[in-house]
């Protein structure tokens, strides 16, 4: 990027030698909609550090987070999904899930958003994101397959965190 | 040799530069300028502060913060960063910390009129419109020819519907500089306000061959364009206000809508009726991918408008 040796403003990225093979962190939301967080967040994390964004080490913070979350999500929905919540109310319930991993997915894009407009502004390249977005949303029944099929209970929180 | 600052002639000249560049809206000029004398002197504090401002015109808000810090660590009683601070948590949308900031800066230097004129768009922004005209009026009885306070006070009348009034300070500041960029767009807003908006496109036009990314004049180009289209003043009247919430609340928004999109859904199936379900879908199919395509329509529009005057149409 030519800047070694001058003044570094705080929000300006720090892309390593592999950053060519970035791409606009709309893809990885894309990836996250359309195949699951199990491509789309990993992604968002490696994206960042391709570009040395600013805000890298706070984005694997949210994606972490996010996991440990939906996890502990799933695991609340399943202990009191006979006792406590009623069946008709799991559909609505298990919304709330769902936005938060948008909320984490595109909060994670907005911050990254920003150190890759400064990448781009400074000359940095990047490629399209269309191609693992594509195989992400082909290859998501196939994740599925993967997972044992009992016991039930295991299946279910797999695809939960992982889709 | 140094002055009282402990600035060298050359670091003055090269501020004085970087300074002109950002108020002709080269916001990315002077974060290059200062940044080389930040190299060269990294507590040089008058560079940090310069620096800060031209960051939060380029809407980089944490890099500003910081930099606003780092001025007023090196120099505490620098008005310039004060303001700067400000402006910063103006944008951080902390109004009373804004307004401390922006106090502290006119108290260092009560002849400042920048100082009178931010504080009084606080202000403004706030709903104390009778402080900032308070302060707009105090700015004109220190400098009666300075045309930015006449254009604020003409934004200042018209938020109020006094027409006239803003009307009379708008040509008042043209008078007295015809190309001054936020008079022109006072202007064109009074125009656009009394029916006008060919005269307030004019205006706008005219303020973008000087500063082309001047957002009082993209705004109210905007403004114009969205009263000549319905879908596309639907989606400009909703990103202005989606905008105006900051990037946490705007998540929030969107994932309300979301929310309360999917329980319809499901209570609608739930109900029986699929067909309605359907029809619920692709309402939100459509409300989707009009936000989607939106924004590039209106900025091919404003990119076609631009271009037909030979303006640049990165922005």
């Amino acid at each position: 990027m030519g800047r070694v040796g001058t003044y570094q403003i705080p929000d300006e990225p720090t892309p390593g030698p592999f950053a060519r093979f970035s791409v606009q962190p709309f893809w990885p939301l894309l990836a996250t909609m359309l195949g699951g967080v199990w491509i789309g967040w990993p992604w968002f994390v490696l994206n960042g550090w391709l570009i040395g964004s600013a805000t890298r080490r706070r984005e694997l913070a949210l994606v972490v987070g996010g996991f440990v979350v939906s996890a502990a999500f799933i695991v609340g929905l399943l202990a009191l999904s006979e006792s406590v919540i009623p069946v008709k109310a799991l559909p609505y319930v298990a919304l709330l899930g769902v936005a938060w991993k948008l909320g984490v997915s595109y909060r994670v894009q907005v911050d990254q958003e920003r150190s890759f407009s400064l990448y781009r502004y400074f000359g940095g390249s990047s490629m399209s994101g269309m191609l693992p977005v594509a195989a992400g949303l082909l290859l998501r029944a196939s994740v599925i397959g993967l997972f044992p099929k009992q016991p039930e209970e295991l299946r279910v929180f797999l695809i939960w965190v992982l889709l | 040799m140094s002055d009282e600052t402990g600035q060298t002639a050359a670091q003055h000249l090269m501020l004085a530069q970087a300074h002109r560049h950002l108020q002709n809206g080269n916001a990315a000029v002077t974060v290059e300028l200062v940044r080389r004398l930040l190299t060269t002197d990294p507590e040089l504090a008058q560079g940090h502060a310069l620096l800060a401002l031209a960051l939060l015109a380029q809407k980089r808000l944490h890099a500003a913060d910081y930099e606003a810090g780092l001025a007023l660590q090196l120099d505490p009683e620098m008005a310039m960063a004060h303001l700067a601070l400000g402006h910063i948590r103006l944008g951080q949308r902390r109004l009373k910390e804004a307004e401390e900031e922006m106090k502290a800066a006119l108290a260092l230097e009560p002849d400042e009129i920048a100082a009178y004129l931010s504080l009084s768009s606080l202000y403004r922004f706030m709903g104390r419109r009778a402080e900032a005209l308070e302060l707009l009026e105090k700015a004109l009885a220190l400098d009666p020819s300075s045309s930015s306070t006449m254009a604020d006070l003409s934004t200042h009348y018209l938020s109020v519907g006094q027409l006239a009034r803003a009307k009379s300070h708008a040509q008042n500041a043209l008078e007295a500089e015809p190309e001054h960029v936020d008079a022109l767009v006072a202007m064109g807003s009074v125009l656009l306000a009394q029916g006008d908006p060919k005269g307030a496109r004019e205006h706008a036009i005219w303020a973008l061959t000087h500063q082309p990314s001047h957002s009082g004049a993209l705004h109210l180009l905007a403004t114009v364009k969205a009263r000549e289209s319905l879908l596309l003043g639907l989606w400009w009247r909703y990103n202005s206000w989606v905008t105006r919430l900051g990037s946490g609340r705007q998540i929030l928004v969107l994932l309300g809508a979301y929310l309360a999109y999917r329980v319809a859904d499901l209570a609608v199936r739930d109900s029986g009726s699929a067909t309605s379900a359907q029809i619920l879908e692709y309402a939100w199919l459509a409300i989707v991918v009009y936000t989607w395509v939106g924004p590039g329509l209106f900025q091919r529009s404003l990119a076609r408008e631009m271009d037909s005057v030979r303006l640049k149409t990165t922005f």
